[in-house]
């Protein structure tokens, strides 16, 4: 009796250490010390000033049109087959859970694959997420601009496979007008709707 | 290439990917039972019911293929919470009580024997115990981050899907196990098990994934959508939705089975004690 006690015991012990190990093994997700879940820019940004191109051809100063306002901005594609439309559906969520931010925050995508992204293309794209979502289009020279003006790689020409490297990153300007902090492209739901209350209350 | 399904960070494309593990599994539980039953039946001839309970047997072991397999079994290991539930249902409501049915009774005194799971397994089916394991091992295995962590590592989603199958035999042995006196006796005392285990308690868990606002589970929260509009949120609903009503189309007409079942003991009992008793025999 006790002999087959101890080995299910064993039995038992093991498969649970195994569980615990294996979760141990876990990526977390984004996380920083102090206000911010996602990884905080310290000593945060003046919000960049560049300008793009409307869905509605209308020139659009980010600086100008976003003054003051919560806002989220990342460069992405609209055949982006992951990070992308992951971004895009994340936000979405996590402003519908704080649909009382949903006033105060603009959500911007401009387009790093202006040969396939036509205005018309990338609005039908953001339409499929928000209405209200604001997409730019631009010329290679306008998007290098836009990304020198945010500090991060530019994007490359779409592959063989059609795919275009680019930052991934979304970044969470507060009404102050300061970069506050960025989001990987695997950033959860929670983690936007806990900062967007941080960079609410900026 | 992995031995079994797990999160991969691709995105999903319909290109046929090759799981051995799978097969391999297929074939320890398909060849093995095969040649039990051939062996047998040259010692000790056809037993009737034989060919009935290969089929119920085999089919469950199919349902197992289907679920652990490409596509399926990749879709719920990466990129469907909906997915993951349904393989759950097919696992534990239909490949586990189909495999119970095609086990004969000198196989399975046999199996419980040589494992040393006879007193383990008499344990287990009593209906409160069979089905308070059980609805353990459904919420042990749905909790979002024993998902996140079990299924990135081929090893450990293997281990998930074993643990469900194991999970499905527990539910069912109070019912169908092919030792006669681990069956509840009572179809009243089956009726009610079957529901509140497999139909009633899996609703709360069920209705944490139907009404969250946010995605729990990570790994599908984060995979490259299959198709687009069907956002995590949506998807976790609906896996909700297949965890509360899923077995229903199972368990209900058991259900009802069991009923008739036992309306016709009863009446079959009722008919005899009416029955007029013989008279004496001439002397």
């Amino acid at each position: 009796m006790s002999r087959q006690l101890s080995r299910r015991s064993v039995l038992i012990g093991a498969v649970a250490g195994g569980a615990l190990v294996a979760a141990g093994c876990t990526r977390g997700d984004d996380r920083a010390g102090g206000r911010f879940q996602g990884a905080a820019i310290d000593p945060p940004l003046a919000r960049p000033d560049f300008t793009l191109t409307t869905t509605a051809g209308e020139p659009y100063s980010f600086a100008q049109e976003t003054a003051g306002r919560l806002t989220l901005f990342f460069f992405g594609y609209a055949n982006c087959p992951d990070i992308c439309p992951i971004h895009l559906a994340n936000i979405t969520q996590a402003l519908e859970v704080r649909a009382d931010l949903q006033p105060v925050v603009t959500v911007v995508m401009a387009s790093v694959d202006p040969t396939r992204d036509t205005p018309e293309s990338l609005r039908a794209y953001l339409d499929g997420f928000d209405t209200t979502y604001v997409g730019l289009v631009g010329t290679d020279e306008e998007l290098l601009v836009a990304q020198r003006a945010f500090g991060v790689p530019t994007a490359t020409a779409p592959d063989e496979e059609g795919l275009v490297g680019h930052a991934t990153s979304v970044f969470g300007i507060g009404s102050d007008d300061l970069v506050h902090v960025q989001f990987t492209g695997l950033t959860r739901q929670g983690v936007y709707v806990h900062d967007l209350d941080e960079l609410a209350a900026s | 290439m992995n031995f079994w399904c797990t999160t991969t960070k691709a995105p999903w494309d319909w290109s046929w990917r090759a799981y051995p593990g799978v097969w391999l599994l297929v074939v320890a539980l398909a060849v093995p039972y095969i040649v039990a039953i051939r062996r047998r039946q040259a010692q000790n001839g056809t037993v009737a019911g034989d060919g009935k309970r290969a089929v119920q047997f085999l089919c469950g072991v199919a349902v197992l293929w289907l679920s652990f397999d490409w596509p399926l079994g990749l879709l719920g290991a990466g990129y469907l919470a909906t997915a993951h539930m349904l393989m759950f249902m097919l696992v534990t409501q239909v490949a586990a009580p189909l495999m119970l049915l095609g086990t004969p009774e000198w196989m399975f005194r046999r199996i419980t024997s040589r494992l040393r799971i006879t007193r383990a397994t008499r344990w287990l089916a009593k209906p409160v115990r069979a089905g308070l394991v059980f609805n353990a091992i459904l919420l042990g295995t749905q909790v979002p981050f024993v998902v996140d962590a079990m299924r990135p590592i081929a090893a450990t989603s293997f281990l998930l899907d074993m643990v469900w199958l194991v999970g499905g035999f527990v539910l069912w042995i109070p019912l169908l196990a092919p030792a006669p006196e681990l069956r509840t006796a009572s179809f009243p005392g089956r009726i009610v098990y079957l529901f509140l285990a497999a139909g009633a308690l899996p609703l709360i868990p069920g209705g944490f994934l139907t009404f969250s606002d946010i995605a729990l589970y990570r790994i599908y929260e984060l995979a490259p959508r299959v198709w687009s509009g069907f956002d995590a949120v949506s998807d976790q609903q609906v896996a909700g939705a297949v965890m509360k009503v899923g077995s229903l189309p199972i368990i209900w007409p058991v259900i009802l089975a069991l009923f008739l079942q036992w309306a016709s003991r009863e009446r079959g009992t009722n008919e005899r004690a009416a029955r007029p008793a013989a008279p004496p025999a001439p002397a």
